[in-house]
């Protein structure tokens, strides 16, 4: 179904997931460190790439912008050394989405699902309609219709549930979502937080424990929906 | 000190006489002068002499010599020379006008060249207190630890009137001076005249603050030949002191760059370490978790050859973080330190023979050439920690330089030591990693992706130390190929090792 590319200088962990994905139908390539990825990004059309960031050769991170520029593949980069920072500037530089290792297979899995997901449907600004079981967004017409309820939001509120919609499935950073609501990277992080709370507010059946719009600690937010984008 | 001021003044009286002489002598030849030309009846050439005399000590040695001259001469001259003669008094205007001439004549020239004198020495002292500044300022400029400050004005003091510099800094309620390290909690004992060698009265101190940008750094205290200051002598210790102020400052700024330098080079140290553990403890983890999570799943419906395959993989990476584990257990037993309850005599050839039987079996693909006598040797050690350093030494020997060739293991000994030597053949380690392989968490960049932790050899010199024994490393041992581990230890007395065996 997808060509992925793992990136990794275990070949254990290589030597793991490949049987894995191929079971499911993917077609798996690897490379063991920074020369041999670059090789692949060139050599082949790839569909995502799994990143580990810690490299022998090379600060993974300086992959992420060969990856997206030459292979246009989804990225998601896959970290063991667990620092917010090396995560946020991942995703600044242009990943899609990360997984911390150790992972559960069921994790990974249901990420590679979401960025198939987004490869196979059209995206980008485009699209102005999405629908899940649970809700609609048109964005065009700013209406949210949640379980047939319509849902009032400010603009505000409205500009941070657009990109969090958009990006479905996948986690967005907080530097992102400022962009986003204040059209600056550098506001205080308490302004973010509290319009996060008033989308839970409305959207979550319990906002003390949101279901849909999840937090991931000092990266940003991820909108927990599956939304199909519709003509 | 005292001494060499006495010579002073003993100089300066002589100076002081000699001058005299010579000013009585200009007198006398000049008197003697002026009687020939009254002989000779010539007046006016007899006044221009005795003039000229007045004038050359007027210029010589200044007004007071002067005027005593002025006078005299005008005593001789009336007594002498003018009418009427061997007697004082004034016979006429004409008598009296040349006598006022030559009066006024001497005290003007007297106190010109008096005025040029004193511009002059002025125009010299200004110089000179220039040039000595400059030097003060360069010597404090070349200081760039406050340590140095002192020290750099110690070549230019003594010097004007000042005797010594001492230089204290405020270290939170106390004193300290840099020069000496000492720290001084009584914050008036400093401030007083401690040197008792010195009769009381013959000097003082002067103490000014030094002040910096960010308010009061600590005081400079002069201690000053002279118990006066005027005001142009304390002016220039103001100058001085703001000039210790400076090179205090920039030296105390210098230092807290160093240290925040320092401070960011361990913390970015810090980061690697983490980072480097947390990469080696996950990566097991990770493989051990995708693996069960892939056999536990129907949906992936593996072969039963590949479902094989995970769990040997699970196998290995559970081996895998207990050696991980172990490692980090040594590491933390050799940094708390080895109990001497712990050692014991051991045979060093048994715990040899036992460590290459381990690494034959861990890498059987890599000989391991054993060059041993036969004989017991004793050491006084623990016997696990010291198999767990030889093999380290061993199998670090097979994973980096066993493709090229055999391992070698030689042991051998004299009365007071036993040397083990670990030689391969691979290709060597880089010059510049030789010094940091001993280090935690080092993996060289020749690794190939073998290195575990990076905690092998940091573990084996640990545990070797603990022995009271070192490790060596020479490399590469011929055209850039070969390592040489050398290991020795402490060899215990025949008697004691009988006991133990």
């Amino acid at each position: 179904m997808m060509r992925i590319l793992i990136v990794d200088d275990e070949q254990s962990i290589i030597d793991t997931l490949r049987p894995v994905l191929e079971s499911i139908g993917h077609e798996v390539l690897a490379a063991n460190d920074g020369v041999q990825a670059l090789a692949a990004i060139g050599s082949a059309v790839l569909d995502l790439v799994l990143l580990d960031l810690g490299l022998p050769d090379t600060d993974g991170c300086d992959l992420i912008h060969p990856i997206k520029q030459t292979a246009g593949a989804g990225l998601i980069v896959i970290s063991a050394r667990h620092l917010e920072k090396d995560k946020v500037r991942a995703l600044d530089e242009g990943a899609d989405d990360y997984v911390d290792k150790p992972f559960s297979l069921d994790e990974l899995l249901a990420r590679i699902r979401v960025a198939e997901r987004r490869r196979m449907e059209m995206s980008g600004p485009s699209v102005t309609r999405y629908v899940s079981d649970l809700l609609t967004l048109d964005i065009g017409r700013r209406e949210i219709v949640l379980m047939g309820e319509p849902i009032r939001l400010s603009p505000k509120e409205f500009a941070l549930f657009e990109i969090l919609a958009r990006n479905s499935g996948q986690v967005v950073t907080q530097r992102q979502l400022m962009i986003a609501g204040w059209s600056s990277p550098v506001i205080e992080g308490q302004y973010l937080r509290s319009y996060i709370a008033l989308l839970r507010d409305k959207l979550e059946a319990d906002p003390a424990d949101p279901e849909l719009i999840l937090t991931e600690p000092g990266v940003g937010y991820r909108l927990n929906l599956v939304l199909r984008p519709i003509a | 000190m005292r001494n060499t001021r006495l010579n002073g003044k003993v100089a300066m009286k002589v100076r002081t006489l000699a001058r005299t002489v010579l000013d009585s002598a200009i007198f006398g030849a000049a008197v003697f002068g002026t009687y020939i030309a009254q002989l000779a009846e010539r007046p006016i050439t007899a006044v221009l002499i005795f003039l000229t005399g007045v004038i050359v000590i007027a210029f010589r040695s200044g007004v007071v010599s002067a005027l005593i001259a002025a006078t005299t001469a005008s005593l001789i001259y009336n007594f002498f020379l003018s009418g009427p003669a061997f007697r004082f008094g004034i016979a006429s205007a004409d008598e009296a006008v040349p006598l006022i001439a030559f009066n006024v004549s001497a005290v003007l020239a007297a106190i010109m060249v008096g005025r040029l004198k004193d511009s002059a020495r002025k125009a010299y002292e200004a110089q000179s207190e220039t040039a000595f500044m400059l030097t003060v300022s360069d010597r404090l400029q070349s200081a760039v630890k406050v340590e140095e400050v002192e020290t750099a004005l110690r070549g230019v003091i003594p010097r004007q009137g000042v005797m010594s510099v001492e230089i204290f800094l405020t270290k939170g309620k106390a004193y300290w001076r840099p020069s000496t390290g000492a720290v001084e909690f009584d914050t008036l004992k400093p401030l007083l005249d401690e040197d008792e060698l010195r009769p009381a009265g013959q000097a003082k101190l002067a103490i000014i603050e030094l002040n910096g940008a960010r308010g009061s750094l600590g005081f400079v205290k002069f201690r000053l030949t002279d118990g006066i200051l005027d005001r142009h002598a304390s002016s220039k210790l103001q100058s001085i002191a703001t000039m210790v102020s400076l090179a205090v400052e920039r030296c105390l700024l210098l230092e807290e760059l160093a240290e925040a330098r320092a401070r960011m080079r361990s913390e970015a140290l810090k980061d690697a370490l983490l980072s480097s553990v947390s990469h080696d403890l996950r990566t097991p983890i990770t493989v051990i978790q995708a693996a069960a999570g892939a056999l536990r799943s129907a949906e992936f419906n593996l072969p039963e050859e590949e479902r094989g395959r995970l769990l040997s993989a699970i196998l290995e990476q559970c081996g895998r973080l207990d050696r991980y584990t172990a490692e980090l257990l040594d590491v933390g037993q050799i940094q708390s330190g080895i109990a001497e309850d712990r050692l014991e005599p051991v045979n060093l050839a048994e715990i040899t023979g036992l460590a290459i039987k381990n690494a034959r079996a861990a890498h059987p693909g890599v000989e391991v050439e054993r060059l041993m006598s036969g004989e017991n040797h004793f050491v006084r050690a623990n016997a696990t920690m010291l198999e767990q350093a030889i093999y380290n030494l061993i199998d670090n020997a097979q994973k980096f330089g066993g493709e090229a060739g055999p391992v070698t293991v030689a042991l051998e000994s004299d009365p007071t030591t036993a040397t083990i030597v670990i030689t391969d053949h691979g290709p060597g380690i880089f010059e510049e990693e030789r010094e940091r392989v001993f280090t935690r968490f080092f993996k060289g960049k020749r690794n190939g992706g073998k290195a575990g932790m990076g905690l092998g050899l940091f573990i084996a010199k640990g545990f070797v130390e603990a022995f009271g024994g070192s490790i060596t490393i020479e490399s590469p041992l011929d055209a850039d190929r070969g390592t040489r581990i050398v290991v020795t230890l402490p060899v215990l007395k025949a008697n004691t090792g009988m006991i133990a065996a």
